[in-house]
C-alpha cells in the first residue's frame, strides 16, 4: 500500500472494496432477492427502536423526530422510520444505494412528494465536517462491517448526535460462528447473500465498537444478540454471538 | 383521489372478519369494504334459512378476538359435542365424544360482524374495475385508490380474474345439497355424517331445536333425480338414507339449494397491492364443514400480517410485505386440502373397504388417538398462534 493510500484511509471510513461492491448490487426490493433477510431484519429493527425510545408501536409513532440513517442501502428503514412519522435523513456513500434509493422513494405515491424524507451521497466524516444540524437519532444498521477507519466514523457520528440522543447500530459480530453462518452458510452454500458481500476481517466485535463508543463518551444502553430463524424466516434475538444490535445514548455535556 | 390503506371485496365472514381486524387494531387510517348484495337483513324468527356454517374453536376465538362473538344471536348457535360418523356399507362407526363445534346460520355470522366493523361499507357497490399501474397504489372503479386491494369475494373472485392469478384444481362432479329440515327428536347435542354406498357423505348438522341442516353430497345424475322431487319424496329418499344413529326427519322446511364441489387452489395468493383469501384462494369437499374455517384462519394471518407491516412502518401492499402470509396461510390451506382428499379416497374406495372397517373399529376404541383427531380439526396446528390486532 503506498503511503497516498495509507494517508487516505485515515481520513476516510469508505471501504473501497465494499462500496464497488455495493455499487452492482441491483435486486435491494426485489422479492426474494438477495437482499430480502433485509426486509425481514426491519421489524425486529424497527420493534427494537421503539422499545429504546419507549414508544408504544401504534400509528405514526415516531413523529417528532429527526434521524439520519447511515448506509441506506435500498432505503428500507429510512421509509419505514418515514412513514412512523420521524423525519429522515438518509446517506450512503455508494451511487447505486442512493440512487435505488431515490427510484423506489419515488415509487411510492404517499412518498415522492414528501420533503422529511431525503437521500444524500455523502460519507459520515463529509457530513459531520458541515456541522449543519444535530439528529435524534441516529441509525447505521449493518453498516460498521463495511467500514474503515471506525474510530474516525464514531467520532463523526458522536458529533452529530444531539445530547441523550440515542444512536442504533447493528452489525455480525466477529466470530466463528458468524464467519460459518454468514459467510459459508449464506453466502457460499444457501447463496442468498452474494459471494464477497462479507469480509470477516472486517467484522467488528460489540468490545470493539464499545472501546470507540466510549471514547466519545457514548454509551451501550442495551446490547442484544440476534440471529435469521430458518424456521420462521425471521430475525429474533438469541444469544449467539452470530450478530448483534446495540443502542446507545449521548451523555449529557455539563 | 381519495386513498384508502385496505379495500376489501365481499362482505362475507371472511371479508368482515379481515375488516372488524383491522379496524380493532386502529392501526390503519381507512379501511373500505365493497359488496355487489344489499345490505343483509337477519330475521331473529323464523326457521333458520339453508346457509348454515360449521364454526371450529378457532375460528370462535378469532370471532370472539374481534368482538363480533357476543353480538351473534346467542340462542341461534347450536354448540354441539357429540359427532358420530358411520357408513351404510358396513356396520362401524367412529364416535368423537367431548368434541366442540357449532353451527350457526351464515347470516348470523355476517350481522355479528356488521355491527363491530365500524369501518366504512358500501353495499350494492359491484367491483367494476382494477387498475393496477406501476408506481401508483391499486385504482378501484375510478372512483378511489388503495395501498391493498383484498379479494374476499368467492370462488368466481372478480379480484382474482382481474389480477390474472390463476386457479388449479378439479372439479368432483358432485353437488352438495343444503336445505333445512326439522328433526323428530329434540337432541341437537350430536352430529350425524354417514357415508353412503356410494362413498358420498350425507350429514345432519344439529341447529337450534328442533332444526337440523342437512348436507348432502351426490353425483350429477342423483342431483337431477333429488332435485325434482317433491319435498315429501324427498324426505322419504332422506330418511331412506339416513344412517342407523340419526334420528329420522319429520319436515322439509325450505327449498333445497345446491352448489358445486370442487378443490380450487389459486395459483398466487398475493401479488403486488393484491391479496385473496377464502374461497377466492381456495376451496375444497364441504364433507368436513372447514371452507369457512379455513377463511377466517386466513384472515387471521393476513389481518396479523398487515397490522405488523404496518407498525414496522413497512409498505403494506408490496409483495415482501405480505410473503409471510401467503407461506403460511398456503401450507395450512395444503395440508386440510390433502387430509380431505385422503378422507374422501378412503371412503370412495371399494377395494380397501374391509380395511378401512377394520381402522375404524381401531380408531374408535383408541381415545387418545381420537382425542388428537378432535383437537387438529377443532384448530390447524399452522393456524395462527396470537391475534396482532389484540395487543
Amino acid at each position: 500500500m503506498n503511503r497516498f493510500k495509507l494517508f487516505k484511509q485515515f481520513c476516510s471510513t469508505i471501504n473501497q472494496a465494499d462500496r464497488q461492491n455495493f455499487n452492482k448490487i441491483q435486486d435491494w426490493w426485489s422479492v426474494g432477492g438477495s437482499m430480502a433477510p433485509l426486509y425481514q431484519y426491519n421489524h425486529l429493527r424497527v420493534q427494537f427502536i421503539h422499545e429504546i425510545l419507549k414508544r408504544s408501536q401504534k400509528g405514526k409513532s415516531l413523529t417528532g423526530f429527526h434521524s439520519l440513517d447511515i448506509g441506506v442501502g435500498g432505503g428500507i428503514l429510512s421509509e419505514s422510520l418515514r412513514r412512523l412519522g420521524s423525519k429522515v435523513t438518509g446517506i450512503d456513500v455508494s451511487e447505486n444505494s442512493i440512487g435505488t434509493a431515490i427510484n423506489h422513494k419515488n415509487s411510492d405515491p404517499e412518498l415522492r412528494n414528501d420533503a422529511d424524507l431525503e437521500y444524500k451521497l455523502i460519507s459520515i466524516e463529509e457530513l459531520s465536517k458541515k456541522n449543519e444540524i444535530q439528529y435524534d437519532i441516529i441509525t447505521a444498521m449493518e453498516v460498521i462491517e463495511h467500514v474503515d477507519n471506525l474510530p474516525l466514523f464514531i467520532e463523526s457520528i458522536a458529533k452529530l448526535l444531539k445530547p441523550n440522543g440515542k444512536l442504533f447500530i447493528s452489525s455480525i459480530n466477529k466470530s466463528y460462528e458468524s464467519y460459518f453462518k454468514l459467510i459459508i452458510g449464506a453466502e457460499y452454500i444457501a447463496r442468498v447473500v452474494p459471494i464477497g458481500t462479507h469480509d470477516w476481517n472486517n467484522f467488528k466485535t460489540p468490545e470493539q465498537v464499545w472501546l470507540q463508543l466510549n471514547k466519545q463518551k457514548i454509551n451501550i444502553d442495551v446490547l442484544r444478540g440476534v440471529e435469521y430463524d430458518l424456521w420462521s424466516g425471521q430475525m429474533k434475538y438469541s444469544n449467539n454471538e452470530t450478530q448483534y444490535i446495540m443502542a446507545c445514548s449521548k451523555q449529557n455535556r455539563e | 383521489m381519495q386513498i384508502y390503506d385496505v379495500c376489501i371485496i365481499g362482505a362475507g365472514p371472511v371479508g368482515l372478519c379481515l375488516g372488524a381486524a383491522l379496524q380493532k387494531s386502529k392501526q390503519l387510517n381507512k379501511v373500505i369494504v365493497l359488496d355487489s348484495i344489499k345490505r343483509p337483513l337477519f330475521k331473529k324468527e323464523g326457521a333458520p334459512n339453508q346457509r348454515v356454517l360449521s364454526v371450529t374453536q378457532s375460528s370462535r376465538e378469532v370471532l370472539q378476538s374481534v368482538g363480533a362473538w357476543d353480538k351473534l344471536d346467542q340462542g341461534r348457535i347450536n354448540h354441539y359435542k357429540r359427532m358420530i360418523i358411520d357408513e351404510s356399507q358396513g356396520q362401524d362407526y367412529l364416535e368423537f365424544k367431548n368434541q366442540s363445534a357449532h353451527i350457526i346460520e351464515y347470516d348470523n355470522i355476517v350481522n355479528g360482524l356488521l355491527e363491530v366493523y365500524d369501518g366504512e361499507i358500501e353495499f350494492e357497490s359491484k367491483l367494476e374495475k382494477i387498475e393496477v399501474v406501476e408506481n401508483e397504489y391499486v385504482k378501484v372503479n375510478d372512483k378511489f385508490q388503495c395501498k391493498l386491494l383484498i379479494g374476499s369475494d368467492g370462488n368466481k373472485s372478480k379480484v382474482k380474474e382481474c389480477s390474472k392469478i390463476g386457479t388449479y384444481g378439479h372439479s368432483y362432479h358432485q353437488m352438495g345439497i343444503v336445505c333445512t329440515v326439522e328433526r323428530g327428536d329434540e337432541d341437537n347435542e350430536v352430529a350425524y355424517q354417514t357415508y353412503l354406498s356410494n362413498g358420498c357423505p350425507l350429514a345432519l348438522l344439529p341447529l337450534y331445536n328442533p332444526y337440523s341442516s342437512i348436507v348432502w353430497t351426490v353425483y350429477m345424475d342423483d342431483y337431477k333425480y333429488l332435485m325434482s322431487l317433491s319435498d315429501e319424496e324427498f324426505l322419504k329418499a332422506l330418511n331412506s338414507q339416513l344412517g342407523r344413529y340419526a334420528p329420522r326427519i319429520k319436515n322439509i322446511i325450505n327449498k333445497r339449494m345446491a352448489f358445486p364441489l370442487q378443490s380450487l387452489q389459486a395459483q398466487r395468493y398475493i401479488q403486488k397491492r393484491i391479496a385473496l383469501i377464502g374461497d377466492a384462494a381456495h376451496s375444497n369437499h364441504p364433507m368436513a364443514g372447514q371452507g369457512m374455517n379455513m377463511g377466517i384462519n386466513d384472515a387471521a394471518l393476513l389481518a396479523n400480517c398487515i397490522i405488523k407491516n404496518s407498525r414496522s412502518g413497512n409498505d403494506i401492499g408490496l409483495e415482501q410485505s405480505l410473503q409471510e402470509y401467503e407461506s403460511q396461510a398456503k401450507l395450512m390451506n395444503y395440508t386440510t386440502s390433502i387430509a380431505m382428499e385422503l378422507i374422501k379416497n378412503t371412503y370412495e374406495n371399494k377395494t380397501i373397504s374391509p380395511l378401512r372397517q377394520l381402522g375404524t373399529k381401531i380408531v374408535n376404541n383408541l381415545d387418545p388417538l381420537k382425542q388428537i383427531m378432535i383437537q387438529y380439526g377443532s384448530k390447524h396446528p399452522l393456524g395462527p398462534s396470537e391475534f396482532e390486532w389484540a395487543k
